[in-house]
Formats: structure tokens, C-alpha cells, sequence
């Protein structure tokens, strides 16, 4: 009697998640149909592009577009580049932000809440409204076409420091108390206690910086001209407009330059949204 | 009528949070779920709220089962640990949500609402917010958004945890007075013996998920149901001897391996023999070990001679660790005790302050 | 001595201290803020500097013409028709990456097995950038042979030109900026959900709160702060938009998709005209600050803080 009115709860709660299920795989289904489009157009010869109905599965993959997609234009020379760029980048923002954010949380010094509103107000700057002067500075430095021209500009966040600082402020303040009886000074304590507590949020850190540098658009269009130093994303669009014709190659461009991130993105899907909630995202 | 666990177990995966776990509280009554963290008490109440499920059993509220009820089916009210109100709504939204909920008229909701802020005293406070208020008004508050809704039983987890010391002490008064006043079914979930033995009409000790014993204060102190219990209850904790029985023509007596020598009064004897034990354990309160030059003319279950390791006079009376053999006890002693650390004392306890329990079921001997 | 005068003497931290303590924070900070000066504050002053300035149409010569030039940018029937347009955009993309970034971070918030896939699958698209966006629904868009109007032709609406026709170019471009964005906004919606107590929700239901109450009166309202961020950055992100603009419509057809930074980056570096594009930029950082400033006070109303 009570294993049968077990199995009839279980039952009950079965059937009742039925209808999310179906919302959840149809949503699914319209966030990823561009994704899959994008293959399966990638996959396709140019002449099932062009009809009407379209196809919504490749018959006879032509991996082939792969290929051009790759030489046409100089693909591994620009994959390269980014991912020059975008490590330097990143490196650079978490050093730079792991150090700011220790001193905002650790530290005392004159004028420290100045210095962090001051930090705040860089994210009101847009950095669009600055792209000229920035320009030119990069001009007269002589860094067009340059690694430094592509990163130096984004080595420092604000972003990343508040990231950092809000988890900083959750480590307990005996740890520092503990440190500094002890005679650790300040970078001995942040290398070897805060940063070895801190890896979830660092990572959080370097893939949202990863991404970012990855995919930037406007910067890498105006500081390169050479296509030795072009990098991905100028790359498919520059493929775009050299293929009008073969759209099935721009897309398998597309393919190539977005792979990586959906790789990174799906690996370390556990630290997206962890990252933002230790601490809290509070505007 | 009233709420009734009925042979309730709640599995997570292998590990019982609550084993076959039966208790039946009277209508009006005020029984409190005592035990240490993980026995099994929050499962409990969680369970009868309707916010977990069991694996097996039932539960009945007046008389109705309600197991496959929704929480809200339920009628009844929750007061929580961290008191779980609206951040967002002032006092009055807060106490007046569930009403509201029920789609209760407006004025009967300001008429309820108001009622109840004078009763907990909090009626000023009606238009803040949560975050404005100390943390005793705001457990008034969740209180009072429990009492609002006249449930068939109020379910308390812990409510008094997070209140300083006085305060607690303040409270706890509070809450006897406001259930005799309401006459409601009360379960209240404390690890705090003190709490427990202060308010409790009747007391479910648990432990690692099975009831240990049902009892008024009186009985769960005089004549627990087994070590754990005895163990538990009782600040400070009782102490145990244990030792071998050994009988001789005139009666039975055990010997502690401390080298303390008891001898059993005919009661305890025959209830040893009808065990058919060969080792036994002893129990006694610190109250009850008193010292010899004080015991007077009463016969004695044992009386032996301790190091008196450390004294500590609390005012109203003072505790004295004892070392016996190289184990440590303590002593309650009135406050007026002329007893210092480092003497070498002799003490005595009489025997029908005795418990004997049964060293490998832990169960006390009758 | 006086005792009832004396109080005691404060301890002012010396003045070696300061120091000490302004020598050892120096290195941690002045990277970062070394980088701020040179890239973010000092262009911001030499873009209100340049603004100053008209460039000739026939290379670098610089005049002062002081005021002028923002009077005329604020008046130029085409910013303010630019303006509208990153306007109605971020309208369009705020709105719809937030109501469908908190659908789904609400469908996923959930003890379901299975569910980590659904949420792996929903925040992927912060893995897409720009140009990947843009390039993928070029096809998508097309009027022609398009799987949208495909689709949209099956279910029995009208179709429409999309990236053509200069009453739905800004409209695609909207469509093509939500699906972008809709992966961070929801991870970032999924955090706030995540920092709720659970409390809240279980109280709620003794008292009697079914699920739509739930939502009503302890989702919302604790989500407000998350909602509020979002939506501040959103508005800067939209006003920000460039890479897709550059892509699928170079601005037009019609100029209807002309947003701001287009309009920007098209006098700067196809016109050359520098004085002019410094001063629209200028504007811009006016124009988000006031945005944001705007949000903020409208959040006293509707945002709660724990």
C-alpha cells in the first residue's frame, strides 16, 4: 500500500515537469537554430544557398569550404593574432586588476575612496567616445599594426577590479590580521593566501576577459591595416566582403572564429555564473 | 486532534534524516523537539510544513493527513531561524502577506494586523522595513505574520537562535505567556536543553533520526529513557561509572575501575538481576554528589575521595571538577561550599540518586 | 588637572604613516590607474579639446571655432536623427535581452536533471561575437532564400526585406544584438536568481504564495538591483553599437541605421573629420552619462537593497 502510493507521487511529480521540459527544449531550440543554420549552411555547396525553399540539412557536407575558408584568407595568421592579443590582454587585466582590487580591500591609504570612485567612473566613460585621441595616441607611438597597439589600451578594467574586490571583501579579515603578526608583507600575503583563495573568481575573471578581447571589433579594425596583424573578427568580416559570392566560405569563417569561444564558454560554463554571484552583481 | 507524526522516515539516499519517527502532540500543546544538530528535528518540522517530503509515513493534522497536501494547504504558520521576511515590504506587508494571499477583505486584514502588532508590542514599528529593525523586532514581526493567520499549529525552527543571551532569556517568557494566551498547537525546534526544559509542556528528545523519548521536563530529567538522553539533559552533564558487576551474600555491588566502590540498594539490585547483566553503568547528576562532612547521617551508595581539580564559583552556587582515578567530574555544591582547588576531599552520594543503565543498549534498568 | 574638562587626546594617524601607507598602496594602484590617465581620461579631455576645433575638408588644418561645433552637432537634423536611432535600438535590445534573459534564467533556476545542458545551451551565446553575430544572420536575413522569412512565410505573416528596407533594417539589427546579448543577460539574471534565499520562497508558500505570487512578490523584487544593472549596462552597450551596424548595413538603407558610433567612426576615419566626430563623440559621453543618471533616480522607486 505505501510502495504503491510511492510510486503514484513519483508519478505525479514526473508528469508535472513534462510541460517545462517542453519549454525548456523549445527555447533551446530557438537560441541555438542561428548556431545550427550557420553549419549546416557552412556545410552546403554554394548552389543550395541560392534556392528557395532553403535546405535544413547538408546532404553532401563540402567540408571543402572549410578549406577555403582557411586560405582564401590568411585564417590561422589572424586565429594567431587573437589569440596573441587576447592572452596578453587577459594576462594583463588580471594582474593589473588583482592588484588594484587587493588595495581597495586590504590596504588603507590617502585618498582611497577617491581613487575607487574614480575607478567606478571609467565604466560611465564609453569607450567609443574615445576612440580618436586613443587612436592618435597609438599613432604617434608608432604601435599601428603592432601587438601593443592591439592590447596595451585594455590592460587595466575597472570591471575586473570590482569583480575582484567584491570577492576579496568575502575572505575573513583575520586572515590579513594573522599575516601581518606573522610579518608577511603585502605581495607575499596577496601571492601566497588571497590568490590561492581566489581562484574561482580569477577564472571567472580571465574568461569573460578572454571573450572580450577575442571578440572586439571597432579597436582591431583601426590600429591594423596590414593583414599579417589582422585578427579574427576583422577576418571573417573581411571574408564577407571578398566572398559576396560564397557565403557558404564566410560562414565556415565563422564557424572557425567562433569555435574557440563556444569551447572556452562551454568548458568553463561552471565559473559564469558562479563567478557573479559571490559577491553579487548589485549595480 | 493536534498534529501526528506516524512512523515518518526520510531517506537522503542512504542516510536517515528521520527513521520510522512517530509522536503524537495533543491539541493547545507546546511540545518541543529537542536534540543535537542532525537528529533529525528541522527534517521534522520541514516535513510537517509540507517544504520537504517523506519518504515514507504520514502526517495528520487534526486528524486529516495532509502528506500529499501542498505547504499552503495546510494551515499552518512557520516562524523561521533567520526570520524570512519581505526585505522589500514594510512590517505591516510582511505580517499582513498571508492574508493577503488568502484573499482576505481589506479591512478584516488592517483589523488583524493591527490586533496583532499590539499584542507583540510592535505597532509602531508597521511602516519599516525589515532592514530598520533590531533583530528581537524583527522576530516579533515574523511572529506576528505567524499568529495573523490563526493557523492549527505554529511550527518554530530555532526562532530564539539568533537573539543575544538576554534577550533570549526575555523572549522565551514571551512566547509562554503568548501561548497561553493563544491556546495553539506549538512545535518548536531547539539544540538548547535550557530552552527546552524552561518551555516545553512536553519534550521529543532525538537523536541521528529516531525518537529517543516523549516526556514532560520532569520525566525527560528524573528518568530518562536511556544515556543519550540522561546525557543530554542536564547542565552540567551527568557523569557515568562503569565497571563490572560483582555480587557477594548480601547484595550487589559494581566496582568502578576509578577505584570508587558503589553498593546498590535492594531496588537496584533486583533490577540488575533481572537484566542478568555482568557490567553495568551508573549515572548521577553533579548535584547529587555532595560532600561527605555535609552528607550527614544517610546511608551512602558510595563515598570516595577526589582531587579537587578546579573551583568555579558562579554566585548562586559552585561547580568543582573533580579528577577520580584520573577521569574528571563535576560537582554542583551550594555556594557557600568551603572547598579550593588542590585539596584532596571526600564525597558521598546517596543511593536513590542512582541511575543504572544498560552499557551496551545504553537503555536505563527500571 | 581638571578632570571633568579632560577628554582624551586623539591620535591622528602621523604624517610618516600616511606616507608609509601611500608608498606601499602606490605599485598595487598605479598600473591600473597609469592606464585610465592615458586611455580613458586624458582621450576623453582631447575629444572635448578636438571638438573644439573644425577640421577643413581638405586635410588637417584645425580652426577654433569653440561652441560652435557642439551647437551645430546638437542641432544637425542628422545626429539628432541618429540619436533617435540609437534611442529606438537601445529601447528594442534592453527590452528584449532583459525580458528574455530573465524567461530563461528563470526557466533554468531549477533542480531538474538535466538542467545544467539547458543552461550551458542558454548562456552560449556570450561565446558570439560581433562580427560572428552579424555574419550569421546575414544569410538568416536574407529576403530571398532566408530561413526567417521561410519561416516566417510558413506561419502565415507577412514577410519583410529585412536588412533593405528602412523600416526594418534597425529592426533585424535589433534581433541580431538580442540574440547576442541574451547569453550574458542571462548569466547575469541567473546570479541575482541565485542570491535569493531560499527562505524567502519557503516562507512564502506556508503563507500561502502560489507560484505567480512567488514570482510577484519575492523574485521581482529581489531581482530589482540585478534588473537595474542590466539595464544600465545594456543602454551603454547600446549606445555603444558599432560592429554590427559596420557589418550588415554600413548605416543605411537611408541613414536608418545609423547609430551614433557609425556616425562617428564615419566622419573620423572615412570623412576625416576630425573635429566634428570628437565633438559628436563628446556628446555621446554626455548623453550615456545623463541615460545612466536618469536610470538611477527612476531605481529609487523601484529597486530594493537588502
Amino acid at each position: 500500500m505505501r510502495q504503491r502510493k510511492k510510486l503514484r507521487r513519483a508519478a505525479v511529480r514526473a508528469a508535472a515537469s513534462v510541460p517545462m521540459y517542453v519549454l525548456l527544449v523549445a527555447s533551446a531550440a530557438v537560441i541555438l537554430f542561428p548556431l545550427y543554420m550557420t553549419a549546416v549552411d557552412s556545410l552546403q555547396p554554394i548552389s543550395k544557398l541560392l534556392t528557395y525553399p532553403p535546405d535544413f540539412w547538408p546532404e553532401h557536407p563540402h567540408w571543402s569550404n572549410y578549406r577555403s575558408a582557411m586560405t582564401d584568407i590568411p585564417m590561422p595568421r589572424y586565429m594567431l593574432n587573437s589569440l596573441i592579443m587576447a592572452t596578453v590582454v587577459t594576462v594583463g587585466q588580471i594582474v593589473t586588476s588583482t592588484l588594484a582590487a587587493y588595495a581597495f580591500s586590504f590596504m588603507r591609504f590617502p585618498f582611497r575612496g577617491a581613487l575607487f570612485f574614480i575607478f567606478l567612473s571609467t565604466m560611465m566613460v564609453p569607450w567609443e567616445a574615445s576612440i580618436i585621441p586613443n587612436f592618435q595616441i597609438i599613432q604617434r607611438l608608432d604601435w599601428i599594426d603592432t601587438y601593443q597597439g592591439l592590447t596595451v589600451p585594455f590592460l587595466a578594467t575597472a570591471f575586473g577590479t570590482f569583480l575582484l574586490r567584491q570577492h576579496f571583501m568575502t575572505l575573513p579579515r583575520e586572515l590579513k590580521d594573522a599575516a601581518d603578526i606573522d610579518g608577511y608583507g603585502d605581495l607575499r600575503f596577496l601571492l601566497r593566501v588571497v590568490i590561492p583563495l581566489s581562484r574561482a573568481a580569477l577564472a571567472t575573471l580571465a574568461v569573460f576577459s578572454f571573450l572580450q578581447a577575442w571578440n572586439q571589433y571597432l579597436w582591431p579594425l583601426l590600429v591594423t591595416n596590414d593583414p599579417d596583424m589582422r585578427t579574427v573578427q576583422i577576418g571573417i568580416a573581411s571574408l564577407r566582403d571578398q566572398e559576396v559570392q560564397r557565403t557558404n566560405v564566410v560562414l565556415a569563417g565563422t564557424v572557425i572564429a567562433l569555435l574557440p569561444m563556444l569551447f572556452l564558454v562551454i568548458a568553463f560554463q561552471r565559473f559564469l555564473v558562479r563567478g557573479l554571484t559571490a559577491g553579487a552583481v548589485k549595480g | 486532534m493536534g498534529v501526528r507524526f506516524d512512523q515518518v522516515s526520510k531517506y537522503f539516499g542512504d542516510v536517515p534524516a528521520l527513521a520510522d519517527f512517530s509522536l503524537d502532540v495533543a491539541d493547545g500543546e507546546f511540545m518541543v523537539l529537542l536534540g543535537p544538530s542532525g537528529c533529525g528535528k528541522t527534517t521534522a518540522l520541514r516535513i510537517l510544513a509540507g517544504l520537504e517530503e517523506a519518504t515514507s509515513g504520514d502526517v495528520l493534522i487534526d486528524e486529516r493527513v495532509v502528506t500529499d497536501l501542498n505547504a499552503r494547504d495546510r494551515d499552518i504558520a512557520m516562524v523561521f531561524q533567520n526570520y524570512a521576511l519581505y526585505p522589500h515590504m514594510s512590517v505591516y506587508d510582511n505580517i499582513a502577506f498571508g492574508l493577503r494571499m488568502r484573499r482576505i477583505a481589506r479591512r478584516e486584514i488592517d483589523r488583524t494586523v493591527h490586533e496583532t502588532a499590539e499584542l507583540l508590542g510592535i505597532a509602531e514599528l508597521l511602516k519599516r522595513k525589515p532592514g530598520q529593525l533590531s533583530g528581537g523586532q524583527r522576530q516579533r514581526v515574523a511572529l506576528g505574520r505567524a499568529i495573523v493567520r490563526r493557523p492549527k499549529a505554529f511550527l518554530m525552527d530555532e526562532p530564539l537562535s539568533n537573539l543575544d543571551a538576554k534577550l533570549r532569556a526575555q523572549t522565551r517568557i514571551e512566547l509562554i505567556r503568548l501561548h497561553r494566551r493563544l491556546q495553539t498547537t506549538v512545535l518548536y525546534v531547539t539544540h538548547d536543553q535550557v530552552e527546552a526544559m524552561t518551555m516545553g509542556g512536553r519534550i521529543a528528545v532525538m537523536d541521528r533520526g529516531r525518537l529517543q523519548q516523549v516526556g514532560s521536563p520532569q520525566d525527560v530529567y528524573n528518568r530518562p529513557a536511556n544515556r543519550f538522553v540522561a546525557e543530554f539533559i542536564g547542565s552540567p552533564a551527568m557523569s557515568f561509572f562503569e565497571g563490572p558487576l560483582s555480587s557477594d551474600a548480601s547484595g550487589a555491588f559494581a566496582v568502578d575501575t576509578a577505584g570508587v566502590s558503589f553498593v546498590l540498594n535492594a531496588e537496584q539490585a533486583a533490577s540488575a538481576r533481572r537484566h542478568a547483566l555482568a557490567e553495568i553503568t551508573l549515572g548521577v547528576r553533579p548535584e547529587h554528589i555532595e560532600l561527605a562532612d555535609q552528607f550527614g547521617e544517610r546511608a551512602t551508595a558510595a563515598a570516595f575521595g577526589a582531587h579537587v581539580d578546579v573551583v568555579e564559583a558562579l554566585g548562586n552556587e559552585t561547580h568543582a571538577t573533580l579528577l577520580v582515578g584520573g577521569r574528571a567530574i563535576i560537582t554542583r555544591l551550594p555556594p557557600d561550599a568551603a572547598i579550593g582547588a588542590g585539596e584532596t576531599r571526600r564525597f558521598a552520594i546517596a543511593p536513590q540518586h542512582l541511575l543504572l543503565f544498560d552499557p551496551a543498549s545504553g537503555g536505563r534498568l527500571e | 588637572m581638571s578632570i571633568a574638562a579632560s577628554r582624551p587626546r586623539e591620535r591622528r594617524r602621523g604624517r610618516g604613516k600616511v606616507v608609509r601607507e601611500a608608498v606601499s598602496a602606490a605599485p598595487f594602484v598605479l598600473p591600473s590607474l597609469a592606464l585610465f590617465s592615458l586611455f580613458v581620461f586624458y582621450p576623453l579631455v582631447r575629444s572635448i579639446w578636438l571638438g573644439f576645433h573644425a577640421t577643413d575638408p581638405f586635410g588637417r588644418r584645425e580652426v577654433w571655432v569653440g561652441i560652435e561645433q557642439y551647437r551645430d552637432v546638437l542641432t544637425s537634423s542628422d545626429f539628432r536623427y541618429s540619436l533617435f536611432v540609437t534611442g529606438q535600438f537601445a529601447l528594442y535590445t534592453v527590452i528584449g535581452s532583459t525580458a528574455i534573459g530573465l524567461y530563461l534564467a528563470l526557466l533554468v533556476h531549477r533542480r531538474l536533471p538535466g538542467i545544467l545542458l539547458f543552461r550551458t545551451v542558454y548562456t552560449s551565446t556570450v561565446a558570439s561575437s560581433v562580427a560572428v553575430s552579424s555574419v550569421m544572420w546575414l544569410l538568416l536575413l536574407n529576403p530571398g532564400v532566408g530561413v526567417l522569412n521561410y519561416l516566417i512565410g510558413k506561419g502565415g505573416l507577412p514577410t519583410a526585406n529585412w536588412l533593405t528596407d528602412p523600416k526594418w533594417a534597425l529592426v533585424a539589427i535589433a534581433m541580431t544584438t538580442v540574440w547576442m546579448n541574451v547569453g550574458l543577460a542571462t548569466i547575469v539574471i541567473l546570479a541575482g536568481l541565485q542570491n535569493i534565499p531560499e527562505q524567502l520562497y519557503e516562507s512564502a508558500r506556508v503563507d500561502g504564495a502560489r507560484p505567480w505570487d512567488q514570482l510577484l512578490h519575492v523574485t521581482l523584487p529581489a531581482l530589482s538591483p540585478t534588473l537595474l544593472f542590466v539595464s544600465v549596462v545594456g543602454v551603454i552597450f547600446a549606445f555603444e553599437s558599432f560592429g554590427q551596424i559596420d557589418i550588415l548595413t554600413k548605416g543605411g538603407p537611408l541613414n536608418s541605421t545609423t547609430v551614433i558610433v557609425y556616425s562617428i567612426y564615419r566622419e573620423a576615419f572615412l570623412h576625416y573629420n576630425v573635429g566634428l566626430a570628437s565633438a559628436q563623440a563628446v556628446v555621446l559621453f554626455v548623453i550615456v552619462l545623463l541615460l545612466t543618471g536618469v536610470q538611477f533616480l527612476a531605481a529609487q522607486r523601484w529597486v530594493f537593497y537588502r
